[in-house]
């Protein structure tokens, strides 16, 4: 290798000398096997739980703070670390140009046939910088977030990606989540029927699966989770025909002047007495609270005295009105990944740079012989 | 059916292995003939099985190739072990080898097909899993799994194995170096084709979950190596790696299971 004499400032074969050593198999291996460390750490350490670490502050705990062991993907080493590596990779692969270019024999012809596999290692190693570079930038300027949707209702999108270039008005409604499932028990497909709106028109209509994501706007929506919490169907009968609601804990209704419920518990299986529900009820005259159960009746032929002594039960306590819990309709809502990546074009070029690199190094007829020769003359074997 | 044929599998590799040892301790030529003719039997019964499991899932409406929960992993983790042993052409070169292979082989189906713990009945896939990208990234890993396994087998004959055995340094140090490349462009794909099935299933391609942590840790451990092997060609310091590689493959495949991630149906 000759000397940079351009660059002045310093010793040139000083620079020379740091520039082979840092981009030399050698401290390739040192930065793998420092990133092998770091990322066993960051399996083996539970990931972020800063928070509780936060709280109890043992001597363990500010050693992990101080060196973001709760974090270790995201933190400053770690980054530092991936810098390093991509330091390495670009003096190697700079290297690689310049003494192709260097050699005056060569001069005008950067590559020629049997240098193939010296190609494919220098694309090798700019497809895995590329790679790091695009999913950096992916991270910084990325959308990650997640959003959930109870059935028929709508969230807006605004606060929910901050920053992104995105229609402020954007919001989606979930029309209908379901879950099919095998014969037996094993779930087989999650559907969100997802509606994207605008100003109060919808624009698009999409169902989302598992697996099948849906595209809007430039942004990706992913269908990852899933929950249902308790609703209870229940009736009021006061004395003409019985009304229905459908409830969630905190559900307010009117029955008439100043009266009115408030559904503040939905239980699916209450004290193993099947689903049940608690109601503060106001009106001028009376007000309390009620747990209705939807199995009050075999409880009472179980405990004939139980409403004498326990009014609470009593789906009649409050004069001129009967609660009762009709059936249980679990509201479903639906878990969405939003996420927006930048970055991923050019992590992908990096990629097939790599592969293919790798595969004209190790896979091209003869290359990898070719190479292993040209190994050992230099390591002075026959 | 097939988990019966698949369940007969292990006992053909096991006897392959008994008349291999046979073989290697009297030097007769019987028991090599009959050791060859069980393992092939055997890989075909393997082979058979595994083809007869996906036509059956299919008959039972739930069709999917078998390769979807840890029975149906560790069985094609088996068969890619011997499928890689029998292409690299080492079956003739070096018989001791082969006895390593086929006992590795013999672990990993009996444990399949044996284990209490292990549900071999087909299975319906759930959403996650029903993916084009299913395929293709089970078999890329695992024949990068198999490749590593091959390699290990060569770097424990380096290590603990008697000279004559070896046929010479320079040749098992080459046939480590080739085995491990060709894991290593395995699994160069099977992460690949992992992180564009996460890009569609997750919203991520890379998002540091144990299993992918570890298999990128196991990528970087052969990364090394083949750096290694450009700085000094020292058979039994490639050797070591080589077998710090398997177990890192290894924790890859099970240990991280202990470990709370999303690729927790494995």
């Amino acid at each position: 290798m000759t000397p940079d004499r351009k660059s002045s400032s310093c010793n040139p074969s000083r620079f020379a000398r740091l520039l082979t050593a840092f981009s030399s198999p050698k401290t390739a291996v040192i930065l793998l096997t420092a990133t092998v460390v770091a990322s066993a750490v960051g399996t083996i350490v539970p990931q972020n739980t800063q928070g509780t670490a936060l709280m109890t502050r043992s001597i363990r705990d500010e050693i992990l703070l101080a060196l973001d062991l709760h974090d270790v993907f995201h933190s400053w080493w770690f980054f530092l670390l991936g810098v390093l590596v991509c330091v390495s990779l670009v003096l190697c692969t700079w290297r690689r140009i310049r003494s192709r270019i260097t050699v005056p024999k060569r001069a005008g012809l950067l590559f020629r046939r049997g240098d193939l596999p010296r190609l494919g290692s220098l694309l090798l190693h700019l497809g895995a910088v590329i790679v790091i570079a695009g999913f950096v930038y992916g991270q910084f300027q990325g959308i990650d977030a997640y959003v959930e949707i109870p059935e028929g209702e709508t969230v807006s999108l605004a606060p929910i990606i901050p920053g992104h270039q995105l229609d402020q008005d954007l919001s989606i409604r979930c029309e209908d989540f379901s879950v099919e499932y095998y014969d037996s028990g094993i779930p087989r497909e999650f559907r969100s029927e997802l509606a994207f709106i605008s100003s109060g028109a919808v624009l698009k209509r999409e169902t989302l699966l598992v697996n099948h994501p849906v595209s809007f706007q430039g942004i990706r929506y992913y269908q990852a989770h899933y929950k249902s919490l308790p609703r209870a169907v229940l009736s009021v009968d006061d004395s003409g025909q019985p009304r229905t609601f459908t409830a969630r804990p905190g559900d307010v209704y009117t029955l008439g002047a100043e009266t009115f419920f408030r559904v503040t518990r939905v239980e699916e299986n209450f004290m193993d007495m099947g689903p049940a529900m608690k109601i503060d009820f106001f009106s001028p005259a009376q007000s309390g609270y009620v747990w209705v159960l939807s199995g009050i009746e075999k409880v009472g032929q179980l405990f004939p005295d139980l409403l004498a002594k326990a009014p609470q039960f009593d789906p009649a306590r409050f004069e001129g009105y009967v609660f009762s819990l009709e059936r249980m309709e679990p509201l479903y809502v639906t878990g969405i990944s939003i996420s927006h990546d930048p970055g991923l074009p050019v992590v992908v070029m990096g990629m097939l740079l790599f592969v293919s690199g790798l595969f004209v190094v190790y896979l091209l007829p003869g290359s990898q012989r070719r190479a292993l020769k040209k190994d050992r003359i230099q390591a002075g074997e026959p | 059916m097939n988990v019966t044929i698949l369940n007969c599998v292990p006992f053909l590799y096991l006897a392959a292995f008994a008349f291999s040892v046979i073989r290697s301790v009297t030097g007769a030529d019987i028991p090599g003939r009959i050791r060859d003719t069980l393992w092939i039997g055997g890989f075909v019964a393997h082979s058979t099985g595994m083809a007869l499991r996906w036509a059956e899932s299919y008959a039972l409406g739930i069709g999917h190739a078998p390769l979807s929960n840890f029975y149906e992993s560790l069985v094609f983790f088996s068969w890619a072990v011997i499928f890689l042993y029998l292409v690299l052409g080492f079956s003739r070169k070096n018989e001791e080898l082969g006895t390593l292979t086929i006992l590795i082989a013999f672990v990993l189906i009996a444990y399949a097909s044996f284990s209490p713990h292990i549900d071999s009945r087909i299975q319906p896939l759930i959403p996650a899993l029903k993916s084009n990208w299913l395929i293709s990234h089970v078999v890329t890993c695992f024949l990068g799994y198999g490749a590593f396994v091959v390699a290990s087998a060569l770097a424990a004959f380096v290590l603990f194995g008697k000279k004559s055995a070896r046929g010479g340094e320079k040749a098992s140090d080459e046939r480590i170096y080739q085995c491990i490349v060709i894991g290593f462009l395995f699994f160069t794909i099977g992460i690949t084709t992992g992180s564009v099935w996460a890009h569609y299933a997750w919203g991520r391609y890379w998002g540091w979950d144990p299993k992918e942590t570890w298999a990128l840790i196991t990528w970087l451990i052969y990364a090394a190596i083949l750096h290694i092997r450009l700085i000094r060609r020292d058979e039994r310091r490639i050797a070591v790696m080589t077998l710090v590689g398997l177990a890192s493959s290894l924790f890859t495949f099970l240990g991280v299971n202990y470990l709370s991630g999303l690729h927790s149906y494995f």
